[in-house]
């Protein structure tokens, strides 16, 4: 007896293969489903953690600082009493200067940063450099320098090679000795861009005292890292360093929180947390339905073989294992298929992370214990999906579920009430009689497409947002060619110099104040753009309102930004301290007249006379917009390039065509992961839902077709059936991807940058084609089924 | 008496093989037959005989392996599926053992399903009387009894006025009692209505009813008893 059992036991467990066999389109269908869930949720935890890990690894390694500040310039000495603040343990402090760079081949305006280097990598105390290639330069020497590796590789230089720096005005010829990377610039965000442009931005080290020199800062620095001790209050440490700083015109000091380059992979961070949680738990939910409805549906079709296996006395409870197992088989399916995706998926998507986020450290990286958590987690999902039908299938005794099951039970419904409908053919009142006694079957069924529509929306919400922010940034509110920034603030005589320039259209003067806003507890700190009178100069950054319309700012008072709004709670009337972070830092009171529609995130604007009597001082200019005759831009850069007073020309042309190319392709690309799973999603429902009502109407079916009824007669109950669910879910879907996407706007929108609401009627349409189009091949199938359902076998079995 | 009606089944020589290679199964393996209008057949044989595969063969569900089968001078055995679909809607009432009646619709619309497609139907409620069900017209099949659901089966079978009415085990799932109802039902039809009647039966009690009994086995007719007088359904006793 001991000897025979396993003989059996196999058996039994043959019985799987063949089942699953028999049943693979729905097998391959949900496995799908599963794997594209499991492979968002890989792929999303992937990034988050090679993220993380990259971002831990190298702060620690590289002695990131904890508080950053800038200062006009103060003396070396200052660091001293920096270092005696309670909780400070490190300071590292040095020089860094906005520069325009000519590289060889290059017509365009280049900027970047240049900062100050100590001696060798040991003297850094904090946000130390490192060399990639090449080596440290060395002082005086040839006026060596490490240039950050985005910007070498994207200009393809070579080390030795020369590039063109103007330094306080002088144009001076520097060698590049090596490329470097840094934590306080794992990306590198050119002032005022939406995204990294390394072609047309980038960051670069020279031996400090070369760059004193070079800007006659011999003994003084103007910025300064902090690194603080275990229990250190940071509040208290910013509030001293600002105290200290102030008299030597401090910028305001702020914590790594506030640090551009960290701040970005925060958000980043955030983004994906959204994004490895909720569309995998959709994804999951949809799964674990699917496996529950076509188990229920098999099982039901094995009753009798159930019953035949508890006659022999197989216990319940093997039975229910036996179900489990292949529940099981299914799971291990989907759990291979999603993790070879999902480790695909993020390996694609931590390299479109390396373009912009750039670590010395191999960013990638797969964590064992992700794929085991994902398989625990499939395992959980599916058992629950399972469990509901394997318990109700054991448990019908098997004198019962070897009788043939009387009639499914129908009544009369609401719908045979409405009097249109008394006339329904029969073939009408079955498929609504079928859609009413199941109706949270259909409900689910809806809400599976409904959500793969919806995933069709998302995928394409991004391209919608961004054709609009460049229709609104690129089209309506920047008339401008190229914008000039000077090294300081300049006398609005320099905008006359500007237009007599030969090609030069117009000029409008802007003058930027580094502000900190206060309203009750909140504070943020951003520039103010004072804008010349338009009476006086042609407006070439158009403000727009919310709706789209122009607005000028009023004589007195702030329009502020929707972002900048929403970080202070602000509406229009409330009265904003601005702290102005120049000379003696005044505390003036002004009123907010109005919100603007502007995605550089937080920003604020005043009419140049009133941003003039609120610094009390004269008229001057930090900032130039340009319209250039396009014949002629060259001339016009090369002219800009040689004035001393110029620290830097962006041509908006050129910004757009490297936020179109470097966002493009990652666009694209998640548009099609988007697409392929929302389809996959579809395609599963549709075709799971369907196959199970085939199979449970098979017999209805070709009773109809013995008595007479046509292939096509019979096929539309089916297909009528199928075109409900996606007339109601399509609707549904668009309703929840519109919701959805509002969702991730939200989300996505930070300090840093707005993502706009913005859905186009393509959007809609294609969601709704591609929908259309699965169901199309579902129907298919579906007509192949019923094709091949062999009447006389049907009709003699009983259900 | 049956030999001088018109023929409405001629059938020549058909056998029916299932399976292909070494393991083929002969379910027919050669029958003649003439079956006449009005006439009242029953087919008897063990399971397995073939006389679920001739009466197939003659509703056009199923085709013969080779020989020829025609319906009113016309050979079926020729015929396309979608004039084989065509022909059971014109011309065949089908019966069977587990009634196959639509769970969603009731009695009537059960019914309604046949005559909204037939050429000449009688209504739904005219079918249902025959079959004295007329008090149950608006019932579900869930609602219903075995005998009752397999009496709408034969009113939806007989509701298009169909040439001949073909029976697989119509009382294999019931009761002597409900039984005897329903061979009730498809004697009036076979009276009233001159429908040629084949019913499949392995209960030889049954055979009392028929002009004619035609014995299978083995994919063979063995042979073929006709009855001097048939019994009605009412005096049938097993």
């Amino acid at each position: 007896m001991r000897r025979r059992l396993p003989e059996v036991v196999r058996a039994i467990d043959r019985k799987i293969w063949r089942d699953l066999a028999r049943m693979k389109g729905q097998v391959g269908a949900i496995a799908a489903v599963m794997s594209c869930g499991l492979a968002i949720f890989i792929a999303g935890m992937t990034c988050q953690g090679s993220l993380n890990r990259a971002r831990a690894e190298y702060y620690a390694e590289s002695l990131f600082a904890h508080v950053f500040a800038a200062v006009k310039s103060a003396p070396s000495s200052v660091t001293a009493r920096i270092r005696e603040i309670e909780g400070v343990s490190k300071v590292q402090s040095g020089i860094a200067q906005p520069v325009t760079v000519t590289v060889k081949d290059f017509t365009e305006p280049v900027t970047g940063r240049i900062i100050s280097l100590p001696e060798a990598v040991e003297a850094m105390d904090l946000n130390r450099v490192t060399v990639r290639r090449g080596r440290w330069p060395v002082r005086g020497r040839d006026r060596e320098i490490l240039v950050s590796e985005p910007f070498f590789e994207a200009h393809r230089l070579a080390l030795g090679d020369r590039i063109q720096v103007v330094l306080n005005g002088r144009e001076e010829e520097l060698t590049i000795t090596g490329t470097g990377l840094s934590p306080d610039f794992i990306i590198e965000m050119p002032p005022g861009g939406f995204l990294p442009d390394s072609l047309r931005f980038g960051v670069f080290w020279m031996p400090g005292e070369d760059l004193e020199a070079a800007f006659a800062m011999e003994g003084a620095f103007n910025q300064v890292a902090l690194g603080l001790g275990m229990g250190a209050n940071q509040e208290e440490v910013i509030r001293q360093l600002d105290d200290l700083l102030e008299p030597y015109g401090g910028l305001g000091a702020f914590g790594r929180e506030d640090q551009l380059s960290d701040r970005f992979i925060a958000d980043e961070l955030k983004q994906l947390r959204v994004m490895s949680f909720f569309p995998p738990a959709i994804f999951l939910s949809i799964a674990a339905y699917l496996l529950n409805v076509s188990l229920s549906r098999l099982m039901h079709l094995q009753r009798p073989q159930i019953a035949v296996l508890k006659s022999f006395g197989y216990s319940t409870g093997e039975i229910g294992w036996h179900y489990v197992k292949m529940a099981s088989v299914l799971i291990l399916l989907g759990t291979a298929g999603g993790s070879l995706l999902g480790a695909w998926m993020g390996r694609v998507m931590t390299g479109m992370y390396q373009r912009f986020y750039r670590f010395p450290v191999e960013l990638y990286h797969a964590d064992p214990a992700l794929f085991a958590l994902a398989a625990a987690l499939m395992a959980v999902l599916a058992i629950a999906g399972v469990a509901g039908a394997v318990r109700s299938a054991v448990s019908i005794p098997p004198a019962v579920a070897m009788q043939p099951e009387p009639p499914a039970v129908y009544r009369k419904s609401i719908l045979d009430r409405i009097p249109m409908l008394r006339g329904a053919s029969p073939s009408a009142r079955m498929l609504i009689r079928e859609l009413e006694r199941r109706p949270r079957r259909v409900f689910l069924g809806i809400f599976g497409i409904a959500f793969a529509s919806s995933g069709l929306i998302m995928g394409n919400f991004g391209k919608d947002s961004i054709q609009y922010i460049i229709d609104v940034q690129f089209g309506l509110s920047q008339r401008f060619d190229a914008a000039v920034t000077f090294h300081r603030p300049a006398p609005l005589r320099v905008i006359q110099d500007l237009r007599a320039i030969d090609g030069v259209e117009s000029v409008e003067p802007v003058r930027a104040v580094p502000v900190k806003f206060r309203l009750g507890p909140r504070s943020k700190q951003t520039t103010v753009q004072g804008v010349a009178d338009p009476e006086r100069f042609v407006r070439l950054k158009q403000l727009l309102d919310v709706d789209r319309h122009l607005v000028e700012p009023p004589r007195e008072g702030l329009l502020i930004s929707v972002a900048l709004a929403s970080a202070l709670r602000a509406q229009a009337g409330d009265l904003l301290t601005l702290e102005i972070l120049e000379r003696n830092r005044p505390r003036r009171e002004v009123a907010v007249a109005g919100i603007v529609e502007d995605f550089e995130g937080l920003s604020a604007y005043m009419s140049l006379s009133a941003l003039n009597r609120v610094l009390r001082e004269g008229p001057s200019v930090t900032l130039a917009f340009l319209r250039i005759d396009p014949a002629r831009e060259k001339e016009v850069y090369q002219r800009l390039r040689e004035s001393p007073r110029v620290a830097g020309v962006s041509l908006k042309r050129a910004s757009m065509r490297s936020f179109l190319d470097t966002i493009g392709e990652n666009l694209l690309r998640m548009r099609l992961f988007n697409v392929i799973f929302a389809t996959t999603i579809a395609v599963g429902v549709i075709y799971n839902s369907m196959r199970v009502v085939l199979s449970e109407r098979s017999r209805e079916l070709a009773t109809m077709r013995v008595i007479g009824f046509r292939h096509g007669e019979v096929s539309v109950i089916l297909q009528g059936h199928l075109a409900v669910l996606v007339l109601c879910a399509i609707p549904l879907g668009l309703g929840l991807g519109t919701l959805f996407c509002l969702a991730i706007a939200r989300s996505l929108t930070t300090d840093l940058y707005r993502v706009p609401f913005v859905l186009n009627r393509e959007t809609f349409g294609v969601a709704i084609l591609v929908v259309l189009a699965a169901s199309f091949v579902c129907a298919l199938f579906l007509d192949r089924g019923i094709r091949r359902l062999d009447l006389i076998a049907v009709l003699k079995a009983r259900d | 008496m049956a030999e001088n009606r018109r023929v409405v089944f001629a059938v020549r020589g058909i056998t029916k093989v299932y399976g292909t290679g070494g393991l083929t199964v002969h379910a027919l393996r050669g029958i003649d037959l003439d079956l006449h209008e009005g006439e009242f057949v029953v087919l008897l044989g063990a399971s397995g005989s073939g006389k679920s595969t001739l009466l197939n063969i003659l509703g056009g569900l199923d085709s013969a392996s080779t020989g020829e089968v025609r319906f009113r001078d016309e050979e079926i055995t020729a015929w396309p599926a979608a004039r084989l679909t065509d022909f059971r809607r014109d011309h065949v009432g089908f019966v069977f053992q587990f009634y196959n009646l639509i769970p969603s619709l009731t009695a009537r619309e059960n019914v309604a399903l046949v005559t909204d497609i037939a050429r000449a139907p009688m209504t739904p409620e005219e079918a249902l009387r025959m079959v004295d069900l007329q008090e149950r017209m608006d019932h579900f099949p869930s609602q219903l009894s075995g005998g009752e659901q397999q009496r709408v089966a034969i009113a939806r079978a007989i509701a298009k006025r169909p040439g001949v009415l073909l029976c697989d085990e119509p009382t294999g799932a019931l009761d002597v009692r409900t039984g005897i109802g329903v061979l009730r039902a498809i004697e009036r039809i076979n009276r009233e209505f001159g429908t040629t009647t084949v019913v499949i039966t392995h209960n030889a009690v049954i055979a009392g009813m028929a002009n004619r009994v035609i014995h299978i086995s083995d994919g063979l007719i063995q042979r073929i008893e006709v009855n001097e007088s048939r019994c009605d359904a009412g005096s049938l006793k097993w």
